[in-house]
């Protein structure tokens, strides 16, 4: 699958979803994904709730430093971000959604499983998701 | 968290997989090659991908360690000490590829036929 936008946040943008995301005011996290106990449909999967059973340690840190259309037009871009002490099982692939706390009603937004490094092993210290100088995602 | 740091007799500077091949993965995963930090396989089955340095060593996390111990014992992997601090793990779109490695596949754990 490589890398994608979730379907639902896609038709979200054009208003067909029942929640949409506002990457600069709402909390943007990433989320370490286990095949082996989940495997992340952009198709079907919406909110966080679809694969958080896969999820390896916890939620990252929200996503700082955010701009949108600074790097190039319809551009989202963060600054890195850092799992602390990831000591779960290896890792397939990372998902950044919409963090309302409540898994029904987090968005899902992007899913990477070729990213470099992937899949990763932890071994119990940090895990940093270093984005690409061209942004995290274009619209 | 502490991770563990297990050593091979034999393989240097390789990726090592190991494969648990009683948890099948939800649709066939497309490992990406080599550079970027995969095997460049497609595997059916939950696969965990060791990068073993220069001396034999690879620090993996608890958690990995205890769902893959028997299959490293029998690999030959042997237990050298606890690492309070394991170094920080980089990856994503803008992380530095590791060029070409050899990919070395567990004679005891591989995928079923």
């Amino acid at each position: 699958m490589a890398r994608a936008l979730y379907t639902s946040f896609r038709n979200g943008i054009l208003g067909s979803h029942a929640t949409r995301v506002d990457i600069d005011a709402d909390t943007i996290k990433a989320a370490l994904t286990d095949h082996g106990v989940d495997t992340p449909n952009v198709s079907t999967d919406d909110f966080y709730d679809d694969i958080s059973a896969g999820t390896v340690g916890s939620l990252s840190p929200a996503l700082a430093s955010k701009t949108i259309g600074v790097v190039a037009a319809g551009v989202f871009d963060a600054a890195n971000v850092t799992f602390t002490a990831v000591s779960g099982a290896s890792v397939e692939s990372f998902s950044i959604l919409k963090d309302t706390g409540v898994g029904t009603t987090s968005d899902l937004i992007a899913y990477w499983d070729d990213a470099t490094g992937l899949p990763v092993t932890p071994n119990g210290g940090d895990i940093t998701i270093t984005w690409n100088a061209s942004g995290i995602l274009q619209i | 968290m502490p991770g563990i740091r297990v050593q091979h007799p034999m393989a240097r500077n390789v990726r090592y997989t190991i494969v648990e091949p009683h948890i099948p993965y939800g649709r066939p995963f497309d490992c990406p090659p080599p550079a970027a930090g995969g095997c460049g396989s497609t595997h059916l089955f939950k696969t965990h991908h060791l990068n073993i340095d220069g001396e034999g060593a690879v620090i993996v996390s608890t958690g990995v360690f205890d769902r893959i111990k028997r299959r490293l014992v029998l690999d030959g992997f042997v237990v050298t000490n606890e690492v309070a601090a394991p170094p920080t793990i980089v990856i994503g779109p803008g992380a530095p590829t590791w060029g070409d490695i050899p990919i070395v596949r567990s004679p005891s754990s591989t995928e079923p036929i």
